[in-house]
């Protein structure tokens, strides 16, 4: 299955700031108080979704009870680098972001779907995730308190990916046919919302010194990346990524001419 | 063979159009030569192309403004390519050119001044050029849009016929720009940054496509720009790898210039 550019266009509005003016307008200061706004609620949805898996399986809901915490805790640790360095956090921002993803978790918990879930928040937000808080790692030394805030946060984050690629693996194995089924499903919405948040907040990313291409590139390639671990072949996972992704890379051209 | 006798060019819709070794020595054509292969009017009754199927004529004539670039230039300045697969991208446009394409409706098509810019921006001016903006990138273009019109149901049997054949015609290209690039241009990390020199602007131009090729072929058999783009890129990672370049670093440069950064 495939989604079209047709089919995503206008899911999403352009990122505004809190402040109302657009990111291309946003100064250095409106872009790191939108960046971090989206960090520390991000990670409460985060949160917010390893609870809702905790509880459709009782077998591993000690372990994502846990995983809850660490992102609760990121998000706490996140807010005080914030504070600390005098930026105060874009919610308008982050919550006009987030909503698209807290519908799609609503959802699926809803629906009781743990794979799917697991593959949102275990691969693709934790994807934007890795994406945008490894290259800050290089640059957090500007903001005192935030290398520790966010090498912990990055370090959790694979330990969480790497639980949820192991789980997927030994559920899907022997059977990456399915296992595509499924994250083609989830990917047409999950792509849209998380990989459209990365564009918006691109040029954020920009204003702060990170290059929101090489974040995108990361997210991309990161994500495809864990669906080869899965066990798709690498063909059939940047093709599936890809073909969602481009849709958001030629609007984000657009606007960024327009 | 006979100029302008369909019944004697390897690749003529209808009939066996795999290439028989020796077969494509008679196609190899000096630049213009190519206008004498053109059908007569009423010599189309032997394609199988349906009359009313103008939008895959339209694709066919998009293809064929891509494709006998891509023949000049290799033809020009690199003629490994142009000579690659017996000759396969010479018979292949031959092919192209003897099709009741129409440019006219091309060119009053939406298709038209996207296409009209980004070879603008193909206008490659010497071998590394070719090897990486035709070689490359839009070889594996051209194949990505092959592959995606071969597998849609909702095109003709010749139509798909057509794409598989040029994505043969392709692939021949490739293997040989591959071995090329590596000798004339290097691997690695080297290779890498010629590459983005050279293909960000082309990548740059695709996004213009997008709309035009979704209003024009998606509705009507299924070739939608996002799919050609997942093709597109997990080849073109996969080629560039085997060059050397590192997948994320392939990936950025595609991300960036694509979101025209």
């Amino acid at each position: 299955m495939s989604t079209t550019y047709g089919d995503l266009r206008g899911t999403r509005d352009v990122a505004r700031t809190g402040s109302g003016t657009t990111r291309r307008e946003a100064s250095p200061e409106q872009a790191i108080a939108a960046l971090m706004g989206l960090a520390i609620f991000g990670e409460k949805v985060a949160a917010r979704t390893y609870v809702a898996m905790a509880e459709i399986r009782d077998e591993h809901a000690e372990l994502l009870r846990k995983f809850a915490g660490m992102e609760a805790r990121h998000g706490a640790s996140f807010l005080a680098a914030s504070r600390a360095n005098g930026v105060e956090p874009d919610r308008e921002f982050a919550d006009a972001e987030l909503g698209y993803l807290i519908e799609q978790v609503d959802r699926y918990s809803a629906e009781r779907d743990f794979d799917a879930l697991a593959i949102l928040q275990g691969f693709i937000v934790e994807s934007l995730a890795i994406a945008t808080y490894e290259p800050f790692l290089a640059i957090a030394d500007r903001y005192p308190g935030a290398t520790e805030a966010f090498s912990t946060a990055l370090a959790d984050e694979r330990f969480h990916v790497d639980w949820i690629t192991r789980y997927l693996r030994l559920r899907y194995f022997d059977r990456t046919g399915e296992f595509l089924g499924l994250a083609e499903r989830v990917n047409v919405q999950g792509i849209d919302c998380v990989g459209g948040t990365l564009m918006n907040i691109a040029s954020h990313l920009d204003q702060v010194g990170l290059s929101g291409a090489d974040c995108a590139a990361g997210m991309l390639d990161g994500y495809a990346a864990l669906l080869e671990d899965v066990g798709l072949e690498q063909r059939a996972a940047l093709k599936n990524v890809t073909s969602l992704f481009a849709p958001l890379l030629v609007r984000y051209q657009r606007e960024r001419a327009g | 063979m006979v100029p302008g006798d369909p019944e004697t060019l390897p690749g003529a819709l209808g009939a066996a159009h795999a290439p028989v070794p020796g077969d494509t020595e008679e196609l190899r054509l000096a630049p213009g030569q190519a206008d004498e292969l053109r059908l007569a009017p009423g010599d189309a009754d032997e394609l199988l192309l349906a009359p009313g199927d103008a939008d895959e004529l339209l694709l066919w004539a998009l293809m064929a403004r891509f494709e006998r670039l891509a023949l000049d230039r290799y033809v020009a300045l690199a003629p490994a390519l142009a000579d690659a697969g017996a000759g396969a991208k010479r018979a292949w446009v031959a092919r192209l050119d003897a099709l009741p394409t129409d440019a006219a409706a091309l060119a009053a098509s939406p298709l038209a001044p996207p296409t009209d810019a980004l070879l603008a921006r193909a206008q490659s001016a010497d071998e590394t050029a070719v090897l990486l903006v035709q070689g490359l990138v839009l070889e594996h273009l051209g194949q990505a849009i092959y592959r995606v019109a071969e597998g849609t149901e909702r095109a003709s049997d010749a139509s798909r016929s057509l794409a598989r054949d040029g994505l043969a015609a392709s692939r021949a290209v490739t293997a040989a720009a591959a071995r090329r690039t590596a000798d004339a241009v290097g691997s690695g990390e080297d290779l890498y940054r010629t590459f983005t020199d050279h293909t960000h602007e082309v990548l740059g131009a695709l996004d213009a496509l997008a709309d035009p090729v979704d209003a024009v072929f998606g509705a009507r058999f299924g070739l939608r720009f996002a799919d050609v783009m997942g093709e597109f890129v997990a080849d073109l990672v996969a080629a560039g790898t085997a060059l050397g370049m590192q997948r994320r670093k392939i990936v950025a440069h595609l991300a960036g210039a694509c979101m025209g950064l």
